[in-house]
């Protein structure tokens, strides 16, 4: 079975019109509103509280690594939600 | 064959990708400070369950906020839909309660790895690969996953001969359970070249339209009857359940909660998916094997639960007995069935949730230096005195799993009952109505062993934690009061077994 790029990007039907049926990492990223920026350093900053009131016997260790997964877990909302308005999931006025 | 990963894919696919970063990290952090002598070699097992929490918080988020579309992604291995989006929910919420119960367990039983809960998030992302399947061979790769992850757990107390024992037994039947599903998808796609789920659909579709079932070829069929083993292998239903007692037995009670709640509510969803849509139109094959395994694993969760005296060996017993009641809502074929179905599931996970927060808090107290999980249903009698709340709750949950009215486990049966009724299987009907009455004995003894026998050795108990019992409140109370606003409940599973 092989597909090409084009063939596998008509698979899904999306409900708002696509800005770029394959964008690159880039791109997404670039793509990120200021909302989105925000999303990324609040949930870092959450975490990283949360982070350190269960870190218990290592409290900074355990700030850093919740920052970490914080961060990761902004970024990935941020990520998906711009890639979605470029994809054509999402709205995209 | 070459296959393009487009970026699309990606898009539905990073809660996943989130979840599997996480554990990288956890993972480093895990190896760096556990081996650290700076900060004296910490046991980091309860920071890495808060840790959890957030993890799943945040794919909670991630989750919810997803779009409501249908798509095949990798491309065509797995699928996404509205009421998978719920399904995961549920799951997180789920595992989210499950590390309230245990966090605090973990250092009690000593189990001061933090790997633990590593393979919990591990197992949790292998779940969400299962019930997302599209294709025979991704329920091997995502099921073998669950199943490796398990089969460590299973063993994880390294000290414990019970333990070893226990995972090995596990092991050794689960490879043969695997092997019995690798040679039906093999004899499958032997005789016809087809692996996805729509495929075998428009397949099955064509070919009954001209051939009876008689007519099918019989390895297409042996693949079926083998697909299917290996499931009800997977679910301890009867008669392949023999594993099930040993291994709960051995295994930690805090990861017999894993594998009495997670893997049966997931392997009936893939049991769903592959049977109740691609392979819809051998019904009447898979429904006679579902009707065979469900009268055996009513029959032989009952009536072998009579003579058990271990608690978790009649925990076991009676998993087989609730296995039964679920697969009996499987065979009715209408969608009520599917209806029912995950409505017995969400009440079974309550009940679950509930029994496990009483019995991980019921912790012997001996001689104030040793203590150990409670393990005879004779060590009950104390507890209407020294714990009347525990114990009360342990009573409705009874009440619930017995299906005594107006607790929701009643409306569970109640609503199976009707879906066969509509299905016009009668006799299975008055069989499990028989078979729900004589369990009950084994469950109401227990109330019996609780409130009314005398208790000749006094046991100090281990006060309950915060977090046991807020888990324990919220089965109880969701139990006892499902029967005021019913529309609670109903409704969410009315929606998530109608969408897509």
């Amino acid at each position: 079975m092989v597909l090409s790029t084009e063939e596998a990007s008509k698979q899904v039907s999306t409900p708002y019109p696509p800005i770029d049926p394959n964008p690159s990492f880039t791109r997404v990223l670039l793509n990120f509103k200021p909302k989105e920026y925000a999303v990324v350093v609040a949930s870092a900053a959450g975490s990283a509280f949360f982070g350190y009131l269960a870190g218990h016997p290592v409290r900074v260790p355990s700030t850093y690594c919740a920052t970490a997964i914080g961060t990761l877990g902004g970024f990935c909302y941020s990520f998906r939600a711009s890639l979605g308005r470029l994809l054509g999931f999402e709205p995209n006025n | 064959m070459v296959i393009i990963i487009n970026i699309s894919d990606i898009y539905i696919f990073i809660p996943e990708l989130y979840l599997t970063l996480t554990v990288f990290i956890l993972l480093i952090y895990g190896i760096f400070y556990s081996t650290n002598k700076y900060y004296g070699y910490p046991i980091l097992s309860k920071n890495f369950g808060y840790l959890v929490v957030i993890t799943f918080t945040y794919i909670l988020f991630l989750i919810i906020n997803t779009p409501d579309f249908l798509s095949t992604y990798f491309p065509s291995f797995f699928f996404f839909n509205n009421s998978l989006k719920w399904i995961k929910t549920i799951f997180l919420l789920v595992g989210i309660c499950y590390v309230f119960l245990v966090i605090s367990n973990i250092s009690l039983e000593k189990l001061n790895v933090f790997e633990f809960f590593l393979l919990f998030i591990l197992s949790i992302l292998s779940i969400f690969l299962i019930i997302s399947t599209f294709d025979l061979l991704s329920i091997y790769i995502s099921l073998e996953m669950l199943n490796l992850i398990f089969y460590v757990l299973a063993t994880i107390r390294r000290t414990s001969e019970f333990s070893t024992e226990a995972g090995l037994k596990y092991f050794i039947l689960g490879v043969f359970s695997t092997g019995l599903l690798l040679f039906g998808i093999a004899l499958i796609y032997g005789c016809i070249g087809i692996t996805n789920f729509i495929d075998l659909s428009l397949f099955f579709q064509s070919i009954m339209k001209e051939k009876s079932i008689l007519e099918i070829p019989t390895d297409l069929l042996l693949g079926l009857v083998f697909i299917s083993t290996a499931f009800f292998f997977k679910l301890s239903a009867a008669p392949f359940h023999m594993w099930s007692p040993d291994v709960y037995e051995g295994t930690l009670t805090s990861i017999i909660t894993l594998f009495i709640i997670f893997t049966k509510i997931t392997i009936f969803f893939l049991f769903i998916n592959l049977f109740g849509t691609s392979l819809f139109e051998l019904f009447n094959v898979w429904q006679k094997l579902t009707l065979i395994c469900a009268f055996f694993s009513l029959f032989l969760g009952t009536f072998i639960a009579f003579a058990q005296t271990k608690f978790k060996r009649f925990l076991a017993y009676s998993s087989i007995n609730h296995v039964g009641f679920i697969m009996i809502a499987v065979s009715s074929i209408n969608y009520n069935g599917f209806y029912s179905l995950i409505f017995y599931m969400m009440i079974y996970i309550l009940i679950n949730l509930g029994i496990f927060a009483s019995l991980l808090s019921l912790r012997n107290f001996r001689n104030y230096k040793f203590n150990h999980q409670i393990r005879y249903i004779s060590e009950f009698t104390i507890l209407s005195k020294t714990h009347p709340i525990i114990a009360f709750s342990i009573l409705i949950i009874l009440f619930s799993i017995s299906g005594i009215p107006p607790i929701a486990g009643f409306f569970t049966k109640l609503i199976v009952f009707l879906t066969c009724l509509k299905s016009s299987l009668y006799s299975l009907v008055i069989f499990a109505i028989t078979i729900s009455c004589l369990a009950t004995f084994y469950y109401i003894r227990i109330i019996k062993i609780i409130y009314f026998d005398n208790c000749n050795v006094w046991l100090i108990y281990v006060p309950m934690d915060k977090s046991k019992a807020f888990v324990l409140s919220f089965s109880v109370l969701l139990l006892t009061f499902f029967c005021l606003n019913p529309n609670l409940i109903i409704n969410s599973i009315y929606i998530i077994s109608t969408i897509n």
